[in-house]
């Protein structure tokens, strides 16, 4: 095809636009509508990931060690514990370490331990941790069945629900989003479709003097690829503008856990490529793919 | 240059169009075909055009074969073919410039070419003037010279014209197929489908005559016209 030609038929597709505004806007809108609520779902999924991952890596296991416990069952502890499988890090801490942190945690009213050295209460421990909140369950359970151990300090009940949150928001938002991807591509082709039956004499004439489908179809799917790069525009406008605001919002609040919440806020400045690309991906993909489907079937007639 | 051999067309529910219909129309030739309403006429387009495919038979335009022909080469048959609808099928948002530019933009023709041949051919059927009026403004025999300027635009092997007496004055009847005759003088093969025998008569061409699918009559030749 030759560029002249390339250039009239973007031309028609974006006059097309014009010509069908009213429908254009309203699938715009739509469309919008759509990526916003797909990107925002995104972009609170990336953040909760964030926070999981945080509470991930400062959970850990704290196995406690029996008293009394000799420097043979010590062993075997540490080469169990160094073999297993979802443990991503772990160390020991004797019972002298455990004072002493114990002190400092204390600050200056760590004064009140002092002489507790030969009579040292606290016992010594491993702080094991886990790759994933999913596998703490199991790590307990094999950790329970060591020599040595007394008891096992860990937030079981926590790691269940995070994982089940995490479960259920990814599911959730598969399904939101593929109901979406089909909706837009959906109201795409139906767009396109008006403005098919609007053209449809043109199309006919284009026929009969010859010209390719190729030819034919390029200025609907250009329709349909800039119903979906606007929409992706108006989207990451939109959505910047939101997600910039709700941290500004938190941050402001007043209120301690929202205020926490902004400050382990992942910057725009550091998500905003993603979005952009994601969005006119999406847009564009949608706007060729329910174009391209309509017209086939008016090529076909 | 058009062969029909042997070509039935049944539509579906049965309407007999065209019943074994045979004849070859050679390359300069100017043919008039001939027949009642509901003869067959446009279905014989239709079939050249590859719009409808025939029931039995074979058809061979300039070198195409219809029955074989694939899906993809259909716009390069088109454009050897430059139609002349009894409904003129003019776009009603372009200008008589337009409509005719469309059919070489559509066709990947270049910019400049268009620029260069849109006013020569607008020029041949006597609208130079009229160029930048859209269809509404323009009388049923202008309307009808948009559209044979359409047809000639791409330089086309081969010129049918369905009707193109139908809706306007005898005047402009016999006007309109002298340009064709002119037309034809320079090479191009040139169809004319019309019910009007008188028009056929006058002209003394190579007629065929259709009667309810059929072909009941062929002047091969008469009168020196197809050379
Ligand atoms: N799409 C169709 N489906 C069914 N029957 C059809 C179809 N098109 C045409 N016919 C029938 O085929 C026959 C021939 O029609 P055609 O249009 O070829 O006639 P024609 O010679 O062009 O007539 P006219 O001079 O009135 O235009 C008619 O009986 C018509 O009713
Ligand atoms: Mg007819």
């Amino acid at each position: 095809m030759r560029g002249s030609s390339f250039g009239y038929l973007v031309k028609q597709g974006i006059i097309n636009v014009w010509i069908n505004r009213m429908m254009s806007m309203a699938s715009i809108g739509i469309l919008t509508a759509c990526m916003i609520i797909v990107g925002g779902s995104g972009l609170l999924a990336v953040n909760v990931r964030d926070i999981f991952r945080e509470i991930e890596n400062k959970n850990e296991l704290v196995v406690f060690v029996k008293e009394e416990t000799d420097e043979i069952v010590l062993n075997e502890m540490y080469s169990k514990i160094d073999g297993m499988e979802h443990v991503s890090s772990y160390h020991y801490v004797s019972k002298a370490d455990a004072l002493e942190e114990q002190k400092s945690f204390m600050g200056d009213k760590g004064y009140l331990l002092e002489g507790l050295e030969d009579d040292n209460p606290l016992p010594a421990s491993f702080r094991v941790k886990v790759d994933s909140l999913e596998n703490l369950e199991s790590v307990v359970l094999e950790l329970n069945q060591m020599n040595g151990v007394d008891s096992i300090s860990a937030p079981t009940d926590l790691a269940k629900t995070l994982t089940g949150v995490e479960k259920a928001f990814l599911i959730l938002g598969s399904i939101i989003i593929g109901i979406l991807i089909v909706a837009s591509a959906v109201v795409i082709s139906n767009t396109i479709r008006l403005t098919l039956y609007a053209r449809r004499r043109e199309i006919r004439i284009m026929k009969y003097v010859g010209a390719t489908d190729s030819f034919i179809r390029l200025p609907f799917v250009v329709e349909g690829i800039t119903i979906g790069a606007v929409s992706a525009g108006l989207a990451f406008g939109v959505l910047s503008l939101i997600y910039e605001s709700l941290g500004v919002m938190f941050s402001k609040s007043g209120i301690t856990w929202l205020t926490g919440v902004s400050t382990s806020l992942i910057p725009f400045a550091n998500l905003w490529q993603y979005v952009l690309l994601a969005f006119l991906g999406f847009g564009v993909f949608i706007g060729a793919f329910g174009s391209g489907s309509s017209i086939r079937r008016y090529l076909r007639a | 240059m058009i062969e029909f051999r042997n070509v039935t067309k049944e539509y579906p529910g049965g309407v007999l169009a065209l019943d074994e219909v045979d004849f070859t129309i050679d390359k300069g030739e100017f043919v008039f075909i001939l027949g009642h309403s509901g003869a067959g006429k446009s279905t014989l387009l239709k079939l050249m055009l590859k719009e409808e495919d025939p029931t039995d038979g074979v058809i061979t335009i300039a070198d195409y074969n219809l029955n074989k022909i694939r899906r993809r080469k259909i716009p390069y048959l088109r454009r050897e073919l430059g139609v002349v609808f009894q409904d003129f099928r003019l776009i009603p948002t372009m200008t008589a410039y337009e409509n005719v530019a469309f059919a070489m933009r559509v066709t990947n023709v270049a910019a400049r070419e268009i620029r260069r041949r849109v006013p020569y051919i607008l020029k041949i059927v006597g609208l130079e003037d009229k160029s930048m009026a859209y269809p509404e403004q323009l009388s049923g025999g202008e309307q009808q010279r948009v559209a044979l300027a359409r047809a000639l635009v791409h330089n086309p092997k081969i010129i049918l014209a369905d009707e193109p007496t139908g809706n306007i004055d005898p005047k402009l009847s016999i006007e309109i197929v002298e340009l064709l005759k002119e037309i034809n003088r320079l090479g191009t093969t040139v169809v004319i489908v019309t019910h009007d025998i008188g028009l056929a008569n006058r002209f003394k061409a190579r007629t065929i005559i259709l009667k309810d699918g059929r072909v009941v009559r062929d002047t091969k030749a008469k009168g020196g016209s197809a050379t």
